[in-house]
Formats: C-alpha cells, sequence, structure tokens
C-alpha cells in the first residue's frame, strides 16, 4: 500500500530577482514499511520537498503550482487547515536535521516531550491541565522516561531533568527522535538526522533508526546527502538533481549500476576505501530562477546530446522498479 | 626516506579554564598531550579522529598559532617551540593554513584581492599592483577566473571560497601547509575536485600537507601516512595503505567500521563489526589507564591500571594500546615476510 504518494509536485518562489522555479515535476512514494531514501547534493530541493509535505514550507514566498500529495489517500494540499492538522498529528512524524538548535533551551527535555506527550492528538486541552495542576490522559515524566528509555539513552530518569545545552549531539538526536515516535506515526520524515555527528555516533544514531523502523513497522522517507548511509538504510533511493528526480531504483541496483549521468557522476565523487580514483562534476548546481532548458542537469553532462537542451526527459520505467529521466534512456533506445 | 620537514617532541597544548564563585578553581583541559608527530619533507599526513579528540589542536599548535605548553617543535631541524617576534613572522611564511568553514574564514568587508593579497602587504610589502599582479596568478593557479579578484565572499560558492582559501595560503609558498578539514562543507562533487586540485598543487609547489579530516575515505584516497587520534593522544600511526589492511588499535577498528561505504568491495577492507559505546569523555577529566578504556571491547585489566605507550611494533607502524602490544609477539615475522 503506498503511504506517501508525490504526483507532478511543482513549487516556484517568488524573490527580488524574479520566479525561482525550484521544484520541477517531482513525483515520488512511498510504500508501507518501507525505507526511502532521498539522495541529492545541496540545494538540490530535497529539504523543500520535505517541508512541502510537512506542510512547513512559508507561503509566499512559495508557492505550489501544481502536483499532489497523497497522504493515505487524502490529498494534503487541498485538505483545510483543521483536517490537515489532524491528518499528520496522527500518522506523520518529523526528526529534523540539526540537533543543536531544534531543542528548546530554556526548557528541560522532560519538559518538551511532556508538552508534546500531553498535546499529542488533541486540539485542546483543559486549563487545569494546562497549567500542570491536573495530570492528564497521561503521566507525561513517566512516559518521557519510558521513551528515552527505548531510544537507548543511559539513565532516563536524569537526562529527562536536563536543559539541552547539558547533552551531546548524539544525545539530543536520540532525544528528538524519541520525541518523534510519541505518537506511533506511520511515516517518518527524517531530514539529514546524522550530518552533524560524528560517524561512530552516526552509526549508533542509525542503528537505532532501523531497530524502530523494524519495531514499529514505520515507512520512513530519510532525506540524506551521503550515498553510504542510504545504502545502509534504505530499500529505494530517488537521486534528486536541481528540483527534478534524476532516478529512482531500489537501492543495490542504483548503487551497482547507476543508469543517469548525474548518478554516475555522484557515484564516482565518493572517495573509496578501496583506494580506487574519484573524481568531481564539472560546474555547478542551477540557478533556480533561470534554469537550464530542457534536462536541468545537461549544461554538466558528459553524454549531452542535442535533444538534452531542447526537451526535458520525461521519468520513463526502464527496468522493474526503476525509473530514469534521461533521453539516453527515453523512447526505449538505451546506450 | 626523506627527513622530517616538521617533528614534534612531547608536544602538549593545555587550555585553562578557572571557574567557581571566585575564579580560583582551574581546570586543565588537555587538548594535546604528549605528542611526537613527524611530516616528511613531500608528503601528506593525515591527522584523524571524533570532534573532542584534538586534531585541530595539535595541527594549528604545530604551525604555532597556539603557542605549545610543553614540548618542542623542529621545523628543518631549529627548533621553533618558544620563538617569537620577528623570527617567529619570519617562519609564519613557511607554514599556512587552510580552515574548516569557508565562509568564516574570509572577512566579508573585504573582496579577493585584498584577502589573498594581506600575506603579501604584511610579509614583502609589496605595492597594490604587484599584489594583484600575484593573485591573479594564483586565481589561475587555483583555477578561478581573473574576474573574481574584486568579488566579495558572499558572490562565491562553497568551493569558490574554499579555493580562495587555498591560494590566501600558498601566497607566500610556504613549505607546508595544515589543512583542518577543508572539504567538510563541500558536496562530493566539488570534494573531488578540490582533493584532485591539492594534489596538483602539492605536486606542482612541492608541498608538505598536514591533512585534519574525520573522513577516512578521503584520508585513504590523499594521505601517505595516518595519525589517528583520540582524547589528545595518539592512538595508532602508520602508512595509510598499512592502516587501512591492517588496524590494530580497537579505535582505529571501530572507526572503520563506522564508514558509510556504498559498494561491496569496500566491505571487504572494513574489520569485524564494531559499535562503539558511549561517546569520548571530556577532556577534563580523562580516565586513568588508557584513555580509550571507557569504549574499548577489548579491555583487561592492565588497561585500567597502567597507561599504554605508543610502541612501534611493525616497520614504521605504531600503536599506542596494550592488548596490541601483548597479540603483535607472532606479527613481526608476518611483516618481516613481507617487506623485502
Amino acid at each position: 500500500m503506498t503511504v506517501l504518494g508525490i504526483a507532478k509536485l511543482k513549487i516556484h518562489f517568488d524573490t527580488i530577482d524574479g520566479t525561482a522555479e525550484v521544484l520541477d515535476d517531482v513525483c515520488l512514494s512511498v510504500n508501507e514499511a518501507e525505507v526511502v531514501g532521498l539522495v541529492g547534493e545541496t540545494g538540490c530541493g530535497k529539504s523543500v520537498t520535505a517541508k512541502t509535505i510537512l506542510g512547513s514550507l512559508p507561503m509566499p514566498p512559495g508557492k505550489v503550482l501544481d502536483g499532489k500529495i497523497l497522504f493515505f489517500g487524502d490529498d494534503l494540499l487541498r485538505l483545510d487547515k483543521r483536517d490537515r492538522h489532524r491528518v499528520m498529528s496522527e500518522k506523520m512524524s518529523y526528526i529534523p536535521q540539526d540537533p543543536m538548535t531544534s531543542l528548546n533551551p530554556v526548557f528541560t527535555v522532560g519538559e518538551q516531550m511532556g508538552d508534546l506527550i500531553r498535546w499529542q492528538g488533541r486540539r485542546r486541552i483543559g486549563p487545569l491541565e494546562f497549567l500542570g495542576l491536573r495530570r492528564g490522559r497521561h503521566n507525561s515524566v513517566a512516559k518521557a522516561v519510558q521513551l528515552l528509555d527505548r531510544v537507548e539513552i543511559p539513565a532516563p530518569k536524569e537526562i529527562v531533568r536536563r536543559y539541552p545545552i547539558e547533552l551531546s549531539g548524539g544525545m539530543r538526536q536520540r532525544v528528538l527522535i524519541a520525541m518523534a515516535l510519541i505518537g506511533r506515526p506511520s511515516l517518518l520524515i527524517a531530514d539529514e538526522p546524522t550530518t552533524a555527528l560524528d560517524v561512530t555516533i552516526q552509526k549508533g544514531i542509525l542503528k537505532l533508526i532501523e531497530e524502530k523502523v523494524e519495531e514499529e513497522e514505520l515507512s520512513v522517507l530519510y532525506i540524506t546527502h551521503n550515498l553510504g548511509v542510504a545504502r545502509r538504510l534504505c530499500n529505494r533511493i530517488y537521486v534528486m538533481y536541481g528540483g527534478t528526480i534524476a532516478e529512482t531504483a531500489r537501492t543495490k541496483d542504483l548503487l551497482k549500476a547507476p543508469m543517469h549521468p548525474y548518478t554516475c557522476g555522484l557515484i564516482r565523487s565518493i572517495p573509496k576505501l578501496t583506494g580506487d580514483e574519484f573524481k568531481g562534476i564539472d560546474g555547478r548546481i542551477p540557478d533556480y530562477i533561470d534554469p537550464p532548458t530542457g534536462c536541468r542537469f545537461h549544461p554538466r553532462c558528459p553524454q549531452v546530446m542535442e535533444i538534452c537542451e531542447q526537451e526535458k526527459p520525461e521519468l520513463v520505467k526502464v527496468e522493474e522498479d526503476r525509473l530514469v529521466a534521461c533521453h539516453l534512456f527515453s523512447r526505449g533506445g538505451g546506450r | 626516506m626523506s627527513q622530517a620537514l616538521i617533528r614534534t617532541e612531547g608536544l602538549c597544548k593545555y587550555f585553562f579554564r578557572s571557574s567557581g564563585l571566585l575564579q580560583r578553581r582551574e581546570q586543565v583541559i588537555k587538548a594535546a598531550d604528549a605528542v611526537d608527530v613527524a611530516a616528511r619533507a613531500g608528503e601528506t599526513l593525515a591527522l584523524v579522529g571524533e570532534s573532542g579528540s584534538g586534531k585541530t589542536t595539535l595541527g594549528k599548535t604545530m604551525i604555532r598559532i597556539y603557542k605549545p605548553t610543553k614540548g618542542k617543535i623542529w621545523f628543518n631541524e631549529e627548533d621553533i617551540s618558544s620563538i617569537v617576534g620577528a623570527k617567529l613572522k619570519k617562519h609564519r611564511q613557511y607554514m599556512q593554513m587552510v580552515f574548516q568553514d569557508p565562509t568564516s574564514a574570509l572577512n566579508p568587508r573585504k573582496t579577493v584581492v585584498d584577502i589573498v593579497g594581506l600575506p603579501l602587504k604584511i610579509h614583502q610589502k609589496l605595492s597594490r599592483s604587484a599584489r594583484r599582479a600575484r593573485v591573479r596568478d594564483l586565481l589561475e593557479m587555483v583555477e578561478l577566473p581573473a574576474d573574481f579578484l574584486y568579488r566579495y565572499p558572499h558572490a562565491l560558492s562553497g568551493g569558490q571560497k574554499q579555493r580562495v582559501g587555498v591560494a590566501r595560503a600558498l601566497t607566500l609558498n610556504p613549505l607546508l601547509v595544515v589543512l583542518d578539514e577543508p572539504t567538510s562543507a563541500l558536496d562530493v562533487s566539488v570534494q573531488a575536485k578540490l582533493l584532485a586540485l591539492l594534489e596538483r598543487l602539492r605536486g606542482q609547489f612541492k608541498l608538505t600537507y598536514v591533512y585534519i579530516s574525520h573522513d577516512l575515505g578521503v584520508v585513504r584516497n590523499i594521505s601517505d601516512r595516518t595519525v589517528v587520534m583520540y582524547l589528545g593522544q595518539i592512538m595508532e600511526a602508520a602508512p595509510t595503505a598499512e592502516l587501512f589492511k591492517r588496524p590494530l588499535h580497537p579505535y582505529t577498528k571501530a572507526l572503520l567500521s563506522a564508514i558509510p561505504i556504498i559498494s561491496d568491495e569496500e566491505q571487504d577492507i572494513i574489520p569485524e563489526e564494531i559499535t562503539l559505546k558511549g561517546e569520548i569523555p571530556s577532556p577534563l577529566d580523562v580516565p586513568p589507564g588508557c584513555r580509550f578504556i571507557s569504549r574499548c571491547q577489548e579491555k583487561t585489566s592492565i588497561c585500567k591500571s597502567e597507561e599504554p605507550q605508543l610502541i612501534e611494533i611493525a616497520n614504521d607502524h605504531y600503536v599506542n594500546c596494550h592488548q596490541c602490544f601483548s597479540s603483535s609477539q607472532q606479527l613481526p615475522e608476518e611483516v618481516a615476510a613481507q617487506s623485502p
């Protein structure tokens, strides 16, 4: 079953210099109990995609021109605010990128988690409960301790009384994961949760996410710029470039035999432990105000053809579970 | 073997912090604690470790950005650990640094020509036009177009800013360049280009690099020798190829096994699956005995009571671990069999 389906999402931003055409026909889907990676470099539109799904993209300056975001069959872009809030608070959750700034520095970990626990899935709570004079539906502190315990934080009873600055980056990220799991969501959107962490700490966090995904049968949209991280977690990967989906395939196939020239370039850019030669991609990411015509990758593409400049390639099915947006593969041409 | 361009002997850098009501209690942070490293002329020496392991402090102390607390630094067989004034200024020309965050390392109010030309103004007192000509050459060297001369840093991308940082470091024709995670803020496709540039410049100008990084994939590909640091001390040091083939220290193995790799071929290089428990302890209270003891999975009673020493257990392969030393008795023959 498809949990999340995005079809032909097109988002523009109004800026002083003109209209930035940021997302251009983005299509992606996340199935039940599947971990899907959204991989791309800085400025390729991965975070904009995530924010649009979560409804946290400021509009204006952003505006949705076209497209659908289907979440369990409901189009999130067309629901009114109240329904959208209800659908999302029940079934969707988010792990933010920066553990250093995503927690409120003036409240203890327990207070922040307690707030979430009390408000979860509710639009209002009684005044006594608000002031903390009456116990609500849950004993929030006990629940917070229990949640922290589940993300393998040592001495959780101690941690709920601490302020975020007293915790290390890895610990804060664990707290954020615990908070994301409070409402037993079906879909988890993780926006580069390990980018700010050391590799050894990152490994622990990835392991934790892996376990939670299995335990709770979560569907995950995992946004990252690191193909190695995506390889470890994801069943399927979408590669994004310049606001478009370049390629999608099962993780193994994508890494073993990339098809889109951008994916090939990206994989070749990563320094390998085997010491094999690696090289980058010439040029730089496109300007969104005046994007290249046709295929957005064509100015940097080593295999550019005449048609690439004129016509935008469609995302076409090349093999089972594999879509590529490149003229090299469209019309059944092959290489 | 060529001779060491820079060599440290028991180099220590402590930071002091006073606390308490009257600021009377003094705490010592031992960021680098009795470190012996050497970089030979023309090689790339990599310093790796987690954040908080003291690799940046060591890099900065080596080239006298920080004043060492104890120990000696030999640069071309001359002790520079306590020189000051004009003598230090003269030595600064030979030792330059490229910083981690290209955005905060460049003055936002100055143009590229001023930023890159400043060392020429300070050290060589060149005229404005002579400086401009030299900066133009430098920009060409780092593969940036000449019209970048009058741009401000905000008008450059991350990769371009870092190239300006490299150009500035090379302005005075240094012998040694300390590169402090120069690519950690960049995307992989840009990183690969910058690393290729650094490699070309090293060959062209016979530079010696000290490359500070936490990315072992990069280190594997660009360095000749690798030093693994933990809590201000060296845990293991070996030629890079050897270190990746035969990591000995439990910390090195754990670091290697934590790398997110992208292919099955790389899997064979990674030792057994190790997940480190806990986090790097605070340098304010370093555990007694071996520093790594709180996270080590191979510890025994001796690790708690006695601090291990950095010992050469094979040709040019140094390890700071009791376990490796006791289990390495069979190793020398193995190494002897391989090396002619």
